[in-house]
C-alpha cells in the first residue's frame, strides 16, 4: 500500500535498537569514550555569512555545528541503524548549504536545519523502490534479545507500540506523517507543511484527521485499551 | 493513563523518538563529509556568480519599474501600504555590541533588522520601540532582532531578555524564539532566559519563562501552553536568579486601552479554569467557562484565545458547533493566529 502511495509512512528509531546498548558492560572508561565533535569555531551569524559568501573554509564549522542536528532528525524518523542514515545526514547538510538563502532567521538555526533534514528523509522514503517494513525498528525482533529487566513493563510498552504501528500503517500515510511529525517529533505546522511539501492548512487538516482516525482505532482495539488501562510504562 | 489513549500512545512514541543515541560522537568519515560540504559551498558560490550576471539586467529593469512606480505614487499623492519597520533604539546600553552580517556596527541610532546584539557580563541594554514596547537584555546575552515590523521576532541564543510589551494591534505579534521553544505574547511583561538544562525539569529544556503581567503562550515540543501572570514555565523550574529590571517608564504614543488589572485577573482565572477542564477531559465544562468568558468580556484581551480554545474543544466533542465556532472566529479575526486551523475545521472533512 505505501509503495504505491504519494506519501510514505514515516519510520521511527527504536529505543532498543541496537539491542546491545541496553545492556550494562564493565569496561575501562577510556575504551568507551568516543571522540566528540569539536565546538564550532564560528557563531551562527558568522557561519551563515561565510556560507553565503561562498567561503569553503566554513565547511568544518558548518559540519561540526549542524551535523548533530541533522543526525538527530534523521535518526528520529528513520532509525539509528538504517543503512542509508549516513548518506542522508550528508545529503541534509548539503541541502542546508544549497538552501541557505531561504533561512531568514525567523526560527532558530537548529529548528530550520532539523526541518531540512526531515524533508530529506521524507523525500528519500518516498523514492525508495522496494517497500520496507514501516517502523521496522519498533516492530523488529528485539524481544529475542531482551534482558530480564525488559520483560515486564518495557516489553508491554513495546508490544503496545507494535500494535500502534499497525494502526498507523492502516491510516492514510499523509495523515500518519502529519501526526508523527507534529505530535511525536515536535515540528510545528509550518515545518510540517515544508517537510511534506504541502500547505499549512493541508497539514493542519491532515493532523486533525490523523489524530481522530488514530484515536478511533486505538479505542476500537480491545487488546490495546486493556494494556493502556494498566498505566503507561 | 489520563483517559485519552491517543495522549498515552503519543507520549510513548515521543519517548521512543527522542532516544536517538549519541549524535555528538565524531563520525568516522568526518574529513570526507567536510570536503563534500566545502565543494557544495564553492559550487553554490559559482552558481550565484553566474546568476548575478544574468540577473543584473533584470535588476536594472526592476529598478526602473520601482522608480517609475514611486514617481507615479508621489504624483498621485497616495499612501503606500508597505509595512513600516518599528526599529529599536538602544536606549541604555554600556557594554553592548551590535553585529550585522557577522560585522560589528555602531550601537547608536536605530538597530537594523537582522542585527545581533551582544551584552558583556554584568551589563544590561534596553531596546526601545516607538510603539512603547521595551526589551531589556541581560548581561552576557546574545539576541538577534529577526524582524521589527508588525511582527517583532527575537531569537535568543544565550542569556535573558525582559520584555514589556505595549498593547498590540490585531495584526501585530511579539515572539521570542529560543533553541527549543517559541514564546508569543499579546501585551504583557515577561522574562525569557536560557539556563543550563535540568533533565528532571521540563524535559531538559534550557528555556525559562516568568510572566509578570498578562498571558504568554509557549510552544514547545509540539504542544502549546498558556502561562498566566505570576506563573512560570516550566513549572518545576526554580526562579532565574536575575530580577526583572526596573524599566523606566517612558512616554509612549501607544493607545492605552487595556482592561483594568483586576478585570484581567478575573479573565485569566476563568481562562485557566477552562484550560484545566480541557486538559482533564471535561470538554463541556471547558466550553461553558469559555462561553462565560466570551459573554462577559467579548472584547477582552483573552477573547481571541478563548475563541480558539472553544473551537478546539468543540472540534473534539461537537462537530456542528465546532464548524460554527470556526466560522465565527474567522469572521471576528480573519487574520488571527489560528485562521488556518479555523479554516480546516470550517471546511470540514
Amino acid at each position: 500500500m505505501f509503495s504505491r502511495s504519494r506519501h510514505p509512512t514515516p519510520q521511527m528509531a527504536s529505543r532498543s535498537a541496537p539491542a546491545g546498548r541496553q545492556r550494562l558492560w564493565v569496561v575501562p572508561h577510556d575504551a568507551t569514550a568516543q571522540p566528540r565533535l569539536p565546538a564550532p569555531t564560528l557563531d551562527d551569524s558568522e557561519l551563515l555569512a561565510s556560507i553565503r559568501r561562498g567561503d569553503p573554509d566554513a565547511a568544518t564549522a558548518l559540519h561540526d555545528r549542524l551535523r548533530p542536528v541533522a543526525e538527530r532528525s534523521v535518526r528520529r524518523l528513520l532509525g539509528a541503524s538504517d543503512r542509508d542514515r549516513e548518506d542522508l545526514v550528508q545529503q541534509a547538510m548539503i541541502e542546508v548549504v544549497t538552501t541557505v538563502d531561504r533561512f531568514r532567521g525567523e526560527c532558530p538555526l537548529d529548528a530550520w536545519a532539523s526541518s531540512v533534514a526531515a524533508h530529506v528523509v521524507y523525500k528519500h522514503i518516498r523514492r525508495r523502490v522496494t517497500e520496507r517494513k514501516i517502523f521496522e525498528h519498533l516492530g523488529g525482533a528485539d524481544d529475542a534479545l531482551a534482558t530480564p529487566a525488559d520483560s515486564g513493563a518495557r516489553a508491554a510498552a513495546r508490544s503496545a507500540l507494535r500494535r500502534v504501528v499497525t494502526h498507523l500503517e492502516a491510516i492514510d500515510p499523509a495523515k500518519a506523517w502529519a501526526y508523527v511529525l507534529h505530535d511525536v517529533c515536535g515540528y510545528d505546522l509550518r515545518e510540517v507543511a515544508q517537510i511534506t511539501e504541502s500547505t499549512v492548512a493541508a497539514a493542519q487538516s491532515r493532523l486533525v484527521r490523523g489524530r481522530r482516525e488514530l484515536r478511533d482505532r486505538l479505542l476500537a482495539d480491545p487488546e490495546l485499551s486493556t494494556r493502556m488501562k494498566g498505566g503507561p510504562s | 493513563m489520563n483517559g485519552d489513549p491517543l495522549d498515552d500512545i503519543t507520549l510513548l512514541l515521543r519517548q521512543e523518538a527522542s532516544d536517538v543515541g549519541d549524535v555528538e560522537a565524531m563520525p568516522e568519515r568526518r574529513d570526507e563529509a567536510i570536503a563534500k560540504l566545502a565543494g557544495a559551498i564553492s559550487a553554490r558560490a559559482r552558481a550565484r556568480r553566474r546568476g548575478r550576471v544574468l540577473g543584473a539586467l533584470a535588476v536594472a529593469a526592476a529598478a526602473i519599474a520601482v522608480i517609475g512606480g514611486a514617481a507615479y505614487g508621489l504624483r498621485r499623492g497616495g499612501r503606500g501600504e508597505t509595512q513600516t519597520a518599528d526599529l529599536a533604539r538602544v536606549g541604555d546600553g554600556q557594554g553592548v555590541t551590535l553585529f550585522q552580517g557577522g560585522a560589528p556596527i555602531p550601537p547608536d541610532g536605530r538597530v537594523p533588522e537582522g542585527a545581533e546584539l551582544r551584552t558583556a557580563e554584568g551589563s544590561e541594554a534596553r531596546l526601545d520601540f516607538d510603539s512603547g514596547t521595551s526589551v531589556t537584555v541581560g548581561g552576557g546575552a546574545r539576541v538577534r532582532l529577526v524582524e521589527q515590523r508588525k511582527a517583532k521576532r527575537f531569537a535568543l541564543e544565550s542569556g535573558s531578555v525582559f520584555a514589556k510589551v505595549a498593547k498590540l494591534g490585531p495584526e501585530e505579534r511579539f515572539l521570542v524564539a529560543t533553541a527549543d521553544a517559541e514564546i508569543e505574547v499579546r501585551g504583557t511583561a515577561f522574562r525569557v532566559s536560557l539556563v543550563p538544562p535540568d533533565p528532571a525539569c521540563g524535559g531538559g529544556t534550557p528555556t525559562r519563562l516568568e510572566v509578570s503581567e498578562g498571558v504568554v503562550v509557549v510552544r514547545h515540543a509540539g504542544a502549546e501552553v498558556r502561562v498566566p501572570a505570576g506563573d512560570a514555565w516550566p513549572r518545576c523550574a526554580a526562579p532565574v536568579a536575575a530580577t526583572p529590571p526596573k524599566v523606566e517608564p517612558r512616554p509612549t504614543h501607544a493607545p492605552s486601552h487595556a482592561a483594568p488589572a483586576s478585570n484581567l485577573a478575573e479573565q485569566n482565572d476563568l481562562f485557566d479554569a477552562a484550560l484545566r477542564d480541557k486538559r482533564e477531559g471535561r470538554g463541556r465544562a471547558a466550553v461553558a467557562k469559555l462561553d462565560a468568558l466570551l459573554t462577559k468580556h467579548p472584547h477582552g484581551p483573552l477573547a481571541e484565545s478563548a475563541s480558539i480554545e472553544r473551537m478546539r474543544v468543540l472540534a473534539t466533542t461537537d462537530r456542528a458547533r465546532a464548524v460554527s465556532a470556526a466560522r465565527e472566529y474567522l469572521r471576528r479575526w480573519p487574520k488571527g493566529s489560528a485562521r488556518d486551523e479555523a479554516r480546516a475545521i470550517a471546511d470540514g472533512p
